[in-house]
């Protein structure tokens, strides 16, 4: 085998999650109550163009879970170095590594260097760069080509966009109807789903990859930071850790807000006050100060348990993945409480009752009427925390109690360039495009959650 | 109430103690004082000798919760649990695995915290409330759609970002106030006012989304209707009837960080080199203090339990049906 | 004739909902005059609350918005005043009272605050502090200054309603719409709250626009009718005309089909299906698929409206120009009895499924820094009844009297304090939750929302089952099946009903699920708790057949809990009467009802609204409300209340008296055998 797959242990989570998010979208598929109020968000424009966006950020998170070594050269053993398929695709980027600051599309470093000219001069100047603009023969030359380029870049991403409308209008038409009264149609916006908005947002995605792949090839579109590395890499690999805060979190803490507060509210009595007491205890440590203290204690750990991580990405997964136990276990307690209360209410309901009436055991009663009927509120928390904990992320990365310095994350990015904010010129590239890659994630997570709990919030549905 | 509050009080000591007792297992059981003495004294070459004379400078050395060596109620008291853990209770902080007074630190620290935190507040939620009235009062036009987008677009920008934007703003480009640093007295004003500023910018964006719904679902009620039956205005309408009961729910999430405010912002106190307890928070982090970790940690939980006892108490202020027992 | 006062000319009221535009008024029009009151009667759903906020422009918006018509208000077209300027309408000229008091008052602010509000401008401090007080006297609130400073919360649910006329009343206004103002009151305190609109119309001489479903509200309090349905009045007359002769095939079939003593053993004449969406458009006569004399022009042509001098109709039967040879006869007034012969009267039921003996249920009161018990609610202190197999007891009370607690103790549901429930001679109290699994089969239960009995996130047919596969009946999967459709079509619904969630069926449909549900395990018992309180009549009267014709069938025995006597003249075979906790009555159902020994018996009975007013029924008052079981009242409970009480009333309960074998009361009056039959 060329390569050996490795299985980071949020990879299987992942994994674990994506196939638990698709076999409840087919479950919910075939129920008329669970597939009305997603057909509710689907007709929002503004929740299908953030939906676009977020799969866009799911792809490249999904790509960087897929980890593997490769076979080295002629040898009978596998590379220590565990890449994954995103690491793979953008070799060029991960490989191009300058020696240290560059601005963004910049042709000559940041920092004047001594050079020794090949007839013995020495000056002090800005060097040319390793990698970026190094195809071209004089830096002048730069604006003409990244408008040539660009240019090229627009061409070929309209060219597959017209070509995926053109696919899409081809299937989406009524039968018999002409292809430009579909398309017409489709223009106007005369359509159950908003197909205009999502394909124009798929049209928008079409053009910053073609950009992004006929730019980065050549320069470094997001300058380089302070040992070299390619910003826009260090971007792309930051969408996996946030991706991963945000949901295994949740899925970590779920099991045990939702069973607990369940019992909680139902079962009442002692059973109620030890739950009760639990998530009293846990909530009443600021999240901050418990986070802190969990982290330190697990750095301690590490430090004196090298023997325990056989590789670098090893290491700073387990730290990702202790980072969201302990986000889990400060959030499952108001989702907890949450659910005890809606049960204690729930519980009063007819419909229990009868049950309780017929015989029905306590087990039966949870699955069957509690859970489903508790389903909603677990849905909107679930996408609410989403956006809140990528936040967090970059604020505990700051502090210091985030994840590994090792490893990729927009929190690590703001974190070290913060450092570099007195510098003047000023080194603003790799803020920016934290910013920029955070606040796309975010905003797009942030609208798509409001039309949820709009659909689901029976509250609002009034 | 007076009944109700002792009773909260009562509930709060095996609260305190399941804290205690969490921390405790984190630093002491997950890790053993040997392994945190080595992370101090650096990880190569420590001798066992460097580790024992650690561990005693501290009182690391004794057993974690029973001494079999020491006589009587000793064996109790004389263990790193008594002596770490159970004394927090009265309030005793120890010293720091630096050496300073935790107590005394805490108590010349919170100041400065207040002096940021607690204006931040006030501001904010007078800001807050404004804006969410306001959106409300125009529901369903186009300043109310776009006053919700704009809200959204805020929250979805990290505190960090306002942080670092608002000190490149004001201070490096307008010179108009000095980046970071604190004093006493009325100078203290220039190095409080950006912080301020920052954070309220920072908080607005999902409180004022959050409580127009308070204000919405209100103003969806049957006492609204009579109300306007009525002949009232709608400012009237909004300030007398929907204001009041819409305080209700925003008292639920506010009352309870008040006292908490004593402990700052870690961000903002970082950011801009305020002294305050936020600052020392992560100063103990960086340095692995563990010692200020758990005192904070403590103090955290203690001024928690207080905020929701407060707010209990508030309700009572805002809502009638209300009453304490 | 005096010339009106509101004239409404062709109204209509719509909503866009994604269901599509919901047509929820639909052009009315009708003439209100001064001293007047109009009903505006209807079942839910019917647009007659929404008419009543359109003529305030109080249409909730954006959703909902009034497309056409006028509503003059004198010279004065209400309907093209700017918002601004609608504030010296509403309330000034025209004010309204709600439905719930409970909601409809703002919670965090005071009575007198409230009332103050509604006051015109000009008045000093002083002068409207004076003035409110006066007007909280003037609605029968005693002791008004110290309400003036108390919140709604501090005032039961007759003394808000008050509170609210009273703020109505603030103005002076010409005319009150009253929304339904006694629906969500017990019918003792509903006989208060009618009295006090009476009295005040008489002195102030203003107009009243009553929107009640209440035929026996119509009855007692309207001068002239208008009857909704489906958006639009479909029939119009003056109160006499419309009781003496109802025209329209709606308005005659909703008479039928109240029930009553006078119709015991027969089914009543209940109108098939359900009120129709109004988010349609419709061609016809929108009553049409629901009425028996229907024809073939009216499903393709809406009748027109047919205009007598004070009355009018809007019925093809009544138009002129159209033949009615091809109409269908009228059925027969009197359907046909079902099969037995009215329940015996004589003596009780000789074999006894179920008896409780001095059932108690107390809740805690908890106090005090170690929550120390301080005190009990008595929701049920003492209750000893008889239920014989095949017969119906009804358990009649007010809200809050425990009658639902009783119904929730016999199940188990809440373990009782005290007392004994034996169920075929096996002792419930005594069983362990898991020795009672198998004997819950042998009774159930039937609630009164039927929104709220049905899992919203359940296949009817999984609801079904879910009793069966409790209790391990039914077999294999295939027969379960099978005997949920059998189950489905015994109760009126069809079997295909099984593949679908309940919220794709109506109230009185849930309710049959309900039914179904219970009988899907052969019970022996079933409690029904309020079963059509939340039903439109008409609904109503189809469930009453369905449960009595089950009754007869399967011999089943039911306990009836209601407030409604109505339905317990027609239903109940004995019925036991509660207050706070305690029967203070109880007996064959005509013993009761036709001869009550109890004061609170005797005053319940008499509350109620008849719609046959003439038969110079006189109504026995009872001062204010039910005191809370948390602290009853020392010796009878409801010496504070009643006409007749005496020294003795007030030091110690009094112990039963019987009448006959069956009928016995706890009262003073017949304490001692000298006393007995004093008041007959």
């Amino acid at each position: 085998m060329p390569f050996q797959p490795v299985f980071l242990v949020t990879d299987v989570l992942i994994y674990v999650l994506l196939t638990a998010a698709i076999a409840f979208g087919v479950y919910a598929s075939r129920r008329e109550h669970l597939r009305a109020p997603w057909r509710q968000v689907a007709r929002r424009p503004l929740a299908m163009a953030a939906m676009v966006i977020l799969s866009a950020y799911v792809f490249i998170g999904l790509l960087d879970s897929v980890h593997f070594r490769e076979r080295l050269p002629d040898q009978d053993q596998y590379s220590s170095e565990v890449l994954s398929l995103l690491d793979k695709i953008a070799t060029p980027l991960r490989t191009r590594v300058e020696k240290t600051y560059s601005a963004p599309f910049a042709v000559h470093g940041f920092t004047k260097e001594t050079v020794e000219h090949p007839d013995g001069s020495i000056t002090r100047e800005y060097p040319r760069l390793l990698y970026g603009g190094a195809h071209l023969e004089d830096p002048r030359d730069r604006t003409a080509d990244i408008v040539k380029r660009g240019a090229v870049a627009t061409l070929e991403g309209g060219i597959v966009w017209v070509f995926l409308v053109g696919a899409f209008v081809l299937l989406w038409r009524r039968p018999g109807e002409q292809f430009m009264h579909a398309l017409r149609r489709l223009a106007r916006g005369d359509s159950d789903l908003p197909w205009r908005t999502i394909l124009v947002t798929i049209g928008a995605l079409i053009l910053v990859g073609s950009y992004s792949v006929n730019m980065a090839l050549h320069y470094h579109i997001l300058g380089t930071d302070q040992v070299g590395q390619d910003v826009f890499y260090k971007s792309l690999k930051s969408i996996r850790t946030g991706l991963v805060i945000g949901t295994l979190t949740t899925l970590v803490m779920l099991p045990f807000a939702l069973v607990l507060g369940v019992m909680a509210g139902y079962f009442r009595g002692w059973v109620d006050d030890v739950i009760q007491y639990t998530y009293t205890t846990l909530s009443s440590i600021p999240g901050v100060l418990l986070i802190a203290a969990a982290i330190l204690s697990l750095q301690v750990y590490m430090a004196n348990h090298p023997e325990s991580f056989e590789t670098v990405v090893a290491r700073a997964d387990t730290r990702l993945l202790f980072l969201t136990i302990i986000l889990g276990v400060t959030s499952w307690t108001s989702l907890c409480r949450l659910l005890r209360g809606e049960t204690l209410k729930l519980r009063e309901v007819d419909y229990i009752q009868a049950a309780r009436a017929l015989g029905v055991g306590n087990v039966r009663i949870m699955m069957r009427h509690l859970f489903p009927n508790v389903m909603h509120i677990v849905l909107i928390t679930v996408v609410l925390d989403f956006s809140g904990l990528v936040l967090a992320e970059a604020v505990l990365s700051y502090v210091g109690i985030g994840v590994d310095p090792s490893m990729d994350s927009w929190g690590n990015m703001i974190n070290s360039a913060r450092l570099e904010m007195a510098r003047e010129p000023m080194v603003w590239w790799s803020l920016a495009a934290a910013f920029v890659f955070m606040f796309g994630l975010v905003l797009a997570a942030n609208l798509f959650s409001d039309a949820v709990r709009d659909a689901f919030d029976p509250r609002l549905r009034k | 109430m007076i009944a109700y509050i002792v009773r909260r009080l009562l509930y709060a000591v095996p609260i305190l103690i399941g804290v205690n007792l969490l921390t405790f297992a984190l630093f002491f059981f997950v890790n053993s004082p040997d392994d945190m003495a080595r992370i101090h004294l650096g990880m190569k070459r420590v001798t066992p000798e460097a580790i024992a004379k650690w561990k005693e400078d501290r009182g690391y050395d004794k057993p974690l919760l029973y001494n079999s060596r020491a006589a009587g109620a000793d064996k109790f008291t004389d263990t790193i649990f008594f002596r770490h853990s159970v004394r927090l209770f009265v309030f005793d902080f120890g010293r720091s695995d630096q050496g300073r007074n935790i107590g005394r630190d805490i108590m010349s620290r919170m100041w400065p915290s207040l002096a940021i935190a607690l204006p931040t507040f006030l501001v904010g939620i007078l800001v807050n409330i404004t804006f969410a009235m306001l959106l409300a009062f125009f529901r369903g036009s186009y300043l109310d759609t776009w006053g919700v987008v704009v809200a959204v677009i805020m929250m979805s920008i990290s505190t960090l970002f306002y942080v670092i934007g608002g000190q490149y703003l004001v201070s490096k480009l307008l010179h108009l106030v000095p980046i970071s640093g604190y004093d006493t007295g009325v100078e203290a004003i220039k190095f409080i006012i950006l912080p301020v500023i920052i954070g309220v910018i920072g908080g607005i964006g999902s409180s004022t989304r959050l409580y127009r719904t308070f204000f919405l679902e209100e103003i969806n009620k049957d006492y609204v209707r009579t109300a306007r039956a009525k002949g009232l205005s709608e400012l009237r309408v909004l300030f007398h009837h929907v204001l009041k009961n819409a305080m209700i729910p925003i008292l639920t999430g506010v009352v309870v960080i008040i006292p908490l405010l004593f402990i700052g912002s870690l961000i903002m106190e970082s950011f801009f080199g305020i002294p305050g307890l936020g600052s020392y928070t992560i100063d103990a982090i960086n340095s692995q203090d563990f010692a200020i970790v758990r005192a904070m940690v403590f103090l955290g939980s203690v001024l928690y339990i207080i905020g929701l006892i407060l707010t209990d108490i508030s309700y009572t202020v805002v809502d009638p049906r209300v009453r304490l027992n | 004739m005096t010339k009106a006062l509101l004239k409404v000319e062709g109204l209509k009221t719509w909503f866009d909902t994604p269901e599509g535009t919901v047509r929820a008024v639909d052009g009315i029009s009708f003439e209100l005059r001064r001293g007047e009151t109009l009903a505006l009667l209807g079942e839910s759903g019917c647009g007659k609350s929404i008419s009543a906020l359109s003529l305030l422009q109080l249409v909730p918006e954006p959703a909902g918005r009034i497309v056409a018509g006028r509503v003059m208000l004198g010279d004065q077209d209400v309907l093209a005043i700017p918002e601004r300027d609608m504030r010296k309408i509403r309330g000034r000229r025209i004010a309204v009272i709600f439905q719930e008091p409970q909601t409809s008052l703002n919670p965090v602010l005071t009575i007198g605050t409230q009332i103050r509000e509604a006051l015109p401008e000009g008045f000093s401090d002083r002068r409207a502090r004076e003035r409110v007080v006066a007007l909280l006297t003037s609605v029968g609130i005693a002791d008004a200054e110290r309400r003036y400073h108390e919140y709604p919360h501090q005032l039961s649910g007759g003394m808000k309603q008050r509170a609210m006329i009273a703020m109505a009343l603030a103005s002076e206004p010409d005319i009150l719409i009253a929304d339904e103002p006694t629906t969500a009151l017990d019918v003792t305190i509903q006989a208060q709250i009618l009295r006090l609109l009476k009295e005040l119309q008489q002195k102030t001489g203003m107009a009243v626009l009553l929107i009640t479903h209440d035929l026996g509200v119509v009855a007692e309090m309207a001068d002239h009718v208008a009857v909704m349905y489906a958006g639009q009045i479909v029939e119009s007359a003056p109160r006499k005309t419309f009781f003496a002769e109802p025209r329209h095939p709606y308005a005659r079939k909703l008479f039928r089909s109240l029930p009553s003593r006078f119709k015991r053993g027969q089914a009543l004449d209940a109108i098939p299906g359900s009120v129709p969406s109004l988010a349609q458009a419709f061609h016809g006569c929108r009553f049409a698929e629901r009425c028996d004399q229907a024809w073939d022009l009216c499903r393709q042509k809406a009748p027109r409206w047919i205009n007598k001098t004070e009355s009018g109709v809007r019925c093809h039967l009544y138009d002129p120009d159209i033949p009615t040879t091809e109409a269908v006869a009228e059925a027969p007034s009197a359907p046909p009895s079902t099969k037995d012969a009215p329940p015996s009267p004589a003596g009780p039921a000789n074999e006894v499924l179920l008896r409780m003996t001095d059932l108690k249920v107390h809740f805690p009161i908890h106090k005090g820094v170690f929550r120390r018990v301080v005190g009990h609610v008595k929701a049920v202190d003492g209750v000893s009844l008889e239920i014989g197999k095949g017969r119906t007891l009804a358990l009649v009370g007010e809200s809050g009297c425990g009658k639902t607690t009783v119904g929730k103790g016999i199940l188990q549901l809440i373990r009782p304090t005290a007392g004994s429930v034996t169920f075929d001679g096996e002792e419930l109290t005594a069983l362990s939750e898991r020795a009672l699994r198998p004997m819950r089969r042998r009774f159930q239960v039937i609630f009164q929302d039927p929104y709220a009995s049905l899992n919203p996130r359940m296949l009817v047919g999984d609801i079904l089952e879910e009793g069966m596969r409790a209790q391990d009946l039914g077999g294999h999967p295939q027969d379960r099946a099978a005997r949920t459709e059998a189950l489905l079509r015994h109760v009126g619904l069809p079997a295909e009903a099984r593949n679908r969630y309940p919220h794709e069926f109506s109230g009185g449909q849930r309710q049959r699920i309900s039914i179904a549900r219970a009988l899907a395990v052969d019970p022996q018992l079933i409690v029904c708790d309020e079963p059509t309180s939340a039903l439109d009549v008409s609904v109503q009267a189809q469930i009453l057949n369905l449960l009595k014709q089950l009754q007869d069938e399967l011999g089943l025995s039911y306990l009836f809990i209601t407030h409604n006597l109505s339905v317990v003249e027609y239903l109940a075979h004995e019925v036991a009467v509660m207050y706070l906790g305690r029967i203070v009555e109880k007996g064959l159902v005509h013993e009761v009802l036709e001869s009550p020994k109890h004061p609170y018996t005797q005053a319940l009975l008499s509350a109620v609204p008849r719609i046959d007013t003439d038969t110079g029924r006189k109504v026995i008052r009872l001062e204010g409300d039910i005191p809370s079981p948390s602290n009853p009242p020392a010796g009878c409970h409801f010496h504070p209340r009643c006409p007749e009480a005496t020294a003795a009333c007030r030091e110690s309960y009094p112990g039963p008296s019987r009448f006959s074998a069956t009928h016995e009361t706890c009262c003073h009056l017949y304490a001692t055998g000298a006393n007995t039959g004093k008041r007959d």
